[in-house]
């Protein structure tokens, strides 16, 4: 199972965000993370893969850059996608609730990377 | 649990082949057997990794035939930088770039514009374009492109509206078919080509292509006919308008040159002489060198898949060089008991019924050694068998392009089993006895 946190601002300590997407031809997409109180840079995503709330449109964008080695492995990827993404938000949303996580996502990165 | 236990079948099969007393059976050829077992299983049940078999292959094949066979272990691991795999990883470069630049945008809009507004036209249009972008790139790509510009049009249709299955179906099934036609449109082909130059048959590109082109242009008219009239429209016109592309920059216009200059060079290597695969090198050196395509992109290319070809390719070898090859050709020699045509057809349904279920490369890696042994005119066989393995119109599983289409939710698996099934006989039929004509025509048979 994974984890869930707000991302905090180190600097105030405010959960509001404003997200800053960046996309540039030929670049990955990124993602600057902005506290909504002070304005302080509080981190950078670099996506690989996007997904609105057009979850079927985005799996299509996203599989146009794909080489699948077998049917048995895009049929996986396209179920997941299948499940709405509405439904996989509202399980992270009572996740958060339930693990009410207290370490920074760093720290969480650096564990997984362990185990 | 359902890995270990097809890991375990694979082992006790192969045990239970090298132990099997088969008549003049040598023993690199006995070992060589349950090598090929031993993929067989890995490859069908995808216990692991597609493409670790391909690892298990070249291991198994350099521990097992060092003692037996005066060969270097060299030779079995040469198939996994074999010419024809430069010549998939130039075509995955092209492809990317292609992608990246948004070229496949718009030659799907540039043929589009052409052809028409009504539903026939449209669906026509469609599976035309679909073919003809699967001939150069990668069929899942296609597919994912294709299915976002019917989306468009589907949104413009009423609900009830029959040509929403077909256009939906016609998209993987044309990108399906197109990928016969150039040797670097789909796996297969570079292993018949490959497995081929390794008994001195060589076939050339634009030679690939003046045999698959007739094959696929028949088999994607028939599709269209096909699908135009199962899911008949009301509807005269659909008005649709897609997004406006931005305008065309001085990297397009480069990504387009180096393009079209590979694929000249492709199709003159008899006049020229520089082999296929160094001609592939030309879109590699330029789109990397010169920062089209960057290091993210290089790590991406579908190594898995260049390492699985590799894998069918080794295998290839292994059955020349300890001669299971040719005891196979003694023993199955079945071109003395029924006809050509009738071995090629027989060959082409196992193959449409094996890729239906797994992947077309993995079925190609399998059946393509064992059908050049088969005593029956190899070339034919390879070709044949080659075509046949993209022939997997059936199920959402067959190919990913048929799961993108199913995954839109616009076609039930009774939609795509009903009209691929017709469209996989049709195409069987097509396929051997084109090919067989075409293989006399070229004097391959």
């Amino acid at each position: 199972m994974g984890t869930v946190k707000f991302e905090t601002c180190s600097r105030c300590g405010s959960v509001d965000v404003k997200n800053n997407v960046y996309i540039k031809r030929g670049e990955p997409m990124r993602i600057y993370v902005e506290c909504a109180k002070c304005g302080s840079f509080i981190a950078r995503y670099t996506l690989t893969k996007y997904t609105s709330d057009k979850p079927y449109e985005s799996l299509l964008k996203n599989l146009r850059k794909e080489r699948f080695l077998g049917s048995r492995s895009a049929a996986k990827i396209i179920e997941e996608f299948s499940v709405p993404v509405s439904e996989a938000f509202e399980h992270i949303k009572k996740l958060r609730e339930t693990l009410k996580e207290k370490r920074k996502v760093e720290e969480i990165i650096v564990e997984l990377e362990k185990t | 649990m359902k890995k270990w236990l097809f890991i375990g079948i694979a082992l006790l099969l192969a045990v239970l082949v090298y132990f099997a007393p088969f008549e003049g059976l040598t023993e690199p050829a006995r070992r060589t057997f349950s090598i090929l077992v031993i993929a067989a299983v890995l490859w069908i049940s995808e216990a692991i990794p597609l493409y670790v078999t391909s690892f298990v292959i070249a291991f198994l094949e350099v521990v097992l035939l060092k003692n037996v066979l005066d060969v270097s272990y060299k030779v079995y691991l040469h198939p996994f930088f074999d010419p024809i795999i430069v010549l998939f990883l130039g075509g995955f470069v092209l492809s990317r770039a292609l992608n990246k630049y948004g070229i496949d945008e718009r030659i799907t809009r540039a043929i589009l514009s052409k052809t028409g507004n009504s539903p026939k036209k449209i669906l026509f249009g469609m599976m035309l374009v679909s073919a003809f972008l699967s001939m150069w790139m990668s069929n899942t790509a296609t597919a994912a492109l294709m299915m976002t510009v019917a989306i468009t049009i589907i949104n413009t249709l009423p609900e009830k509206e029959p040509f929403k299955i077909g256009l939906v179906l016609g998209i993987p099934f044309a990108c399906n078919i197109g990928g016969m036609a150039t040797p670097i449109g789909t796996p297969p082909n570079a292993i018949a080509i490959s497995s081929l130059a390794n008994l001195g048959i060589t076939i050339s590109f634009i030679k690939w292509m003046m045999l698959a082109l007739p094959i696929v242009i028949v088999i994607l008219l028939i599709t269209w006919w096909l699908l135009s009239s199962i899911y008949k429209s009301k509807i005269k016109n659909i008005a649709y308008s897609m997004e406006k592309l931005p305008p065309v920059g001085i990297k397009d216009k480069w990504v387009v040159a180096i393009f079209i200059i590979t694929v000249i060079l492709w199709l003159t290597g008899q006049i020229h002489g520089i082999p296929t695969g160094v001609v592939a090198l030309i879109p590699v050196i330029a789109f990397i060198g010169g920062g089209f395509i960057n290091r993210d992109d290089f790590r991406s290319l579908g190594w898995d898949i260049l390492i699985l070809m590799g894998g069918g390719l080794s295998l290839g070898v292994a059955m020349q060089q300890s001669g299971l090859a040719s005891w196979m050709v003694e023993r199955l020699n079945v071109g003395g008991l029924a006809s050509p045509l009738i071995v090629i057809l027989i060959f082409s349904s196992v193959t449409v019924a094996m890729t239906t279920f797994i992947s077309n490369t993995s079925t190609a890696a399998l059946v393509l050694p064992i059908a050049i042994t088969m005593g029956v005119a190899p070339s034919a066989m390879a070709l044949v068998t080659a075509f046949s393995a993209s022939i997997a119109m059936i199920l959402p599983i067959s190919t990913p392009p048929n799961a993108i289409a199913y995954g839109s939710g616009l076609v039930s698996v009774k939609d795509m089993a009903k009209t691929g099934f017709t469209v996989t006989l049709v195409s069987i039929l097509i396929v051997t006895g084109t090919s067989v004509l075409l293989m006399r025509l070229f004097g391959y048979m």
